[in-house]
């Protein structure tokens, strides 16, 4: 489909790592990314006719040929700092995107709708008075319709089928995950890029379109910052990287834009704000940064699992966010990740021979995670973007007591499901349990209340980032309003995970999706008057 | 990860400690170091780093590596190898911290006080290194967690990434009817 796209000669591509001398490009919209917001935006707003420029600091990857479903050549490719990016202290490591398309390109395809109960609250909190579940439905309604989120039918692979089966018998509740997938072969290699263009991420499907419409996409390119002219954003100046995207190779290229979009995801759009040093009076930007801090449950199964095939997230449980008040202890959402060696290996804990020894059992292991829902509690501000030397960003999130509490908590729920579904052995992934773990759900319980909750002990991750650019009616309490609008400045809009004021307390593409739909719909009204029916 | 700057901060490794250290082990010779053949351009590692990080790996990865002479040697090169390619693979700043944890581990003094491995990486045993790598992993400091945390991703992608590995685990790699894909 690239390849089609390219070969057209109709698609206007530039890699900026092939630059040699500035370039300097003209546009009414710069968008900086092309990831869940940065693509339904360029769609949205190339349909109204607007000429859009995308910016991406990643590379163009052929989508099917491209992607070879190799752990060693996708995580450096395909991932912000080769999937290793981490917070300031280092104990949390966070699985993001950077390549066209973004995280869509390498994420599971989870498709939740925002939940009412997250809905409220920032209509409670935040002024956001339209942000009802009947208003944003038809905004969900068609990102669904655009980018194919269906009911999936296919039966869940072992592991996934071990929380259903887990869940049914320690009495929660669980449900069926949404997809947006076309042609799905059920490969269980998303992380990695689909071979096959089944999923439909931005990179087959709003990027390619607003490519056909005329739109520029600069690629291998950091947006460096956002310029300004007196009170107006009037543009982007990047810094053209070297093919690897690790370096800027010297090159500076601008573009010039009447109005600048924001998004590079909730860790890069925030820092991007704060190089460009723009005005800051409530000194929020960057602040209540949400991560959905995830820990992780490896169970040993007396079965064959074989966590890398079939489609990595097909069922999930909200029982612990149902059950409980939001802005209560800490409630947790359960899933499981797909298994693939080089992740495995990094997550489970020790070295040498008893290291070995749980990776001889790869294909009967079993992974269950509980996903944290923070930023509902006055314990759970978040973390903070900020700048290292470099300019690059930097994510500073201690974790609470609060929420220390529930990943202790969500180890437990963990262990006894995992149990409950036959697992002969369960290790919550944590330094001071044996690799082995656990033989009995009550040997577990004691292990678990007895574990010291500590940074760089227990393993926490995480592949949702969301916040540092909040949406607010009143400037006083967020950085945009409503409309992804900057408070403080004109031209300047954020639409991406960055926008949202407390996590979703659920996989948050479809959050993203339906909230641009709905922003870049009214952005392209007050630029070109004209109503855009999104999907084209 | 450690930096050198952070480990300063901390007073664990003032420049007065590892002056006294100077004086008592006397003057400073290089250590000797691990054979690890140059068939390859590495990108970022020099000797020392690729010397200590065969050790570090080969203690890590007990039991995983296959067992007779020639192939236990290929694999632990292989592994440094991909340890390269990782840190090569990594942001300019983070890159730099990853040094800084190698020079730890490589200056002959730090490697003694903070380390705690008495012998050149050559000549350390395993269970000396399995010593160090236990006392940084339940450290009550975190920024020797860290350190521990780092090698320990680093390593372990750097093999199970490498097809190799996966004869080991039951892991067939891959489906092969995507290749008609790929080549189509």
């Amino acid at each position: 489909m690239i390849a089609e796209g390219l070969a057209s000669g109709k698609w206007d591509v530039r890699d900026a790592s092939s630059f040699m001398q500035p370039q300097t490009v003209e546009a009414d919209v710069a968008i900086v990314g092309t990831g869940a917001g940065g693509g339904v935006a360029a769609d949205i707003l190339s349909q109204a006719g607007l000429k859009v420029v995308m910016i991406e600091e990643g590379a163009l990857r052929y989508a099917s040929k491209d992607f070879k479903l190799k752990e060693a050549e996708a995580y450096p490719t395909l991932y912000q700092e080769s999937a290793g990016r981490q917070t300031r202290d280092k104990g949390i490591t966070i699985l993001q995107g950077r390549t066209v398309g973004g995280s869509t390109t390498v994420n599971w395809t989870s498709s939740f709708r925002t939940p009412p109960a997250t809905l409220q609250f920032w209509r409670e909190r935040y002024g956001l008075a339209d942000m009802s579940v009947d208003a944003m439905a038809p905004w969900f309604g068609r990102a669904e319709k655009r980018l194919n989120v269906i009911d999936w039918q296919v039966e869940p692979n072992v592991n996934n089928k071990v929380l259903m089966t887990g869940a049914d018998r320690v009495g929660i509740h669980w449900s069926r995950i949404r997809r947006n997938v076309n042609g799905c072969l059920n490969l269980g290699y998303c992380g990695m890029g689909c071979p096959a263009n089944a999923k439909q991420s931005m990179l087959v499907t709003t990027v390619p379109a607003a490519l056909n419409r005329g739109a520029t996409l600069l690629t291998h390119a950091r947006a460096e910052r956002v310029l300004l002219e007196g009170e107006r954003a009037v543009g982007v100046e990047c810094l053209a990287m070297d093919t690897a995207g690790l370096y800027p190779n010297g090159i500076r290229v601008t573009v010039r834009a009447k109005t600048v979009l924001l998004a590079g995801g909730a860790i890069n759009t925030p820092a991007l704000m704060l190089r460009s040093k723009l005005p800051d009076p409530h000194g929020l930007i960057g602040k209540r940064t949400f991560l959905h801090p995830v820990n992780i449950s490896g169970a040993v199964m007396p079965f064959k699992v074989e966590g890398w095939s079939g489609a990595p997230q097909s069922i999930y449980s909200d029982h612990f966010l149902d059950t409980q008040p939001i802005d209560g202890a800490i409630g947790y959402k359960l899933e499981v990740p797909p298994l693939h060696p080089v992740l495995t290996a990094i997550t489970m804990s020790g070295f040498g021979e008893k290291h070995r020894s749980v990776m001889a059992r790869f294909d009967r292991l079993q992974v269950v995670l509980a996903l944290l829902r923070d930023g509902f509690h006055e314990q759970s501000p978040g973390g903070t973007v900020g700048l290292k030397g470099d300019g690059t960003p930097l994510l500073d999130y201690p974790i609470s007591d609060y929420v220390w509490q529930g990943l202790r908590q969500s180890y437990l729920t963990m262990a006894e499901l995992q149990f409950a579904a036959g697992a002969t052995r369960v290790m919550p992934i944590h330094e001071d349990v044996a690799a082995d773990g656990y033989s009995s759900w009550a040997e577990a319980k004691a292990g678990i209340l007895a574990l010291p909750m500590e940074l760089l002990r227990a393993k926490i991750v995480s592949a949702h980032v969301m916040g540092g650019a909040g949406m607010a009616a009143r400037p006083e309490d967020g950085v945009v309003d409503g409309g992804g609008k900057f408070h403080a400045l004109d031209g300047l809009y954020v639409m991406d995970g960055s926008v949202f004021p407390t996590s979703i307390g659920a996989n948050p593409q479809l959050s993203v999706y339906g909230l641009t739909a709905r922003n870049a719909s009214r952005l392209a009204q007050v630029l070109t008057g004209r109503e855009v029916a999104w999907p084209a | 990860m450690l930096t050198r700057r952070q480990l300063l901060k901390t007073g664990l490794a003032g420049a007065a400690l590892l002056g006294v250290a100077r004086l008592a082990y006397g003057p400073i010779v290089p250590d000797g170091q691990y054979a690890v053949p140059e068939v390859a351009r590495f990108k970022v590692l020099d000797a020392e780093s690729r010397t200590a990080l065969a050790a570090i790996g080969r203690v890590m990865l007990k039991g995983a590596l296959p067992q007779g002479k020639a192939e236990f040697d290929a694999a632990l090169q292989a592994v440094v190898q991909g340890c390269d390619t990782a840190i090569s693979g990594l942001p300019g700043t983070v890159q730099d911290e990853v040094k800084e944890l190698l020079s730890i581990l490589n200056g002959r003094l730090s490697r003694r006080w903070l380390v705690g491995v008495m012998s050149p990486w050559d000549q350390a045993g395993d269970d000396e290194i399995a010593h160090f790598l236990s006392r940084w992993r339940y450290s009550s400091l975190s920024l020797l967690r860290s350190g521990y945390q780092a090698l320990h991703q680093i390593v372990f992608a750097a093999w199970y990434g490498n097809p190799q590995s996966w004869v080991g685990i039951g892991y067939d790699g891959p489906p092969k009817f995507m290749e008609g894909y790929w080549n189509a």
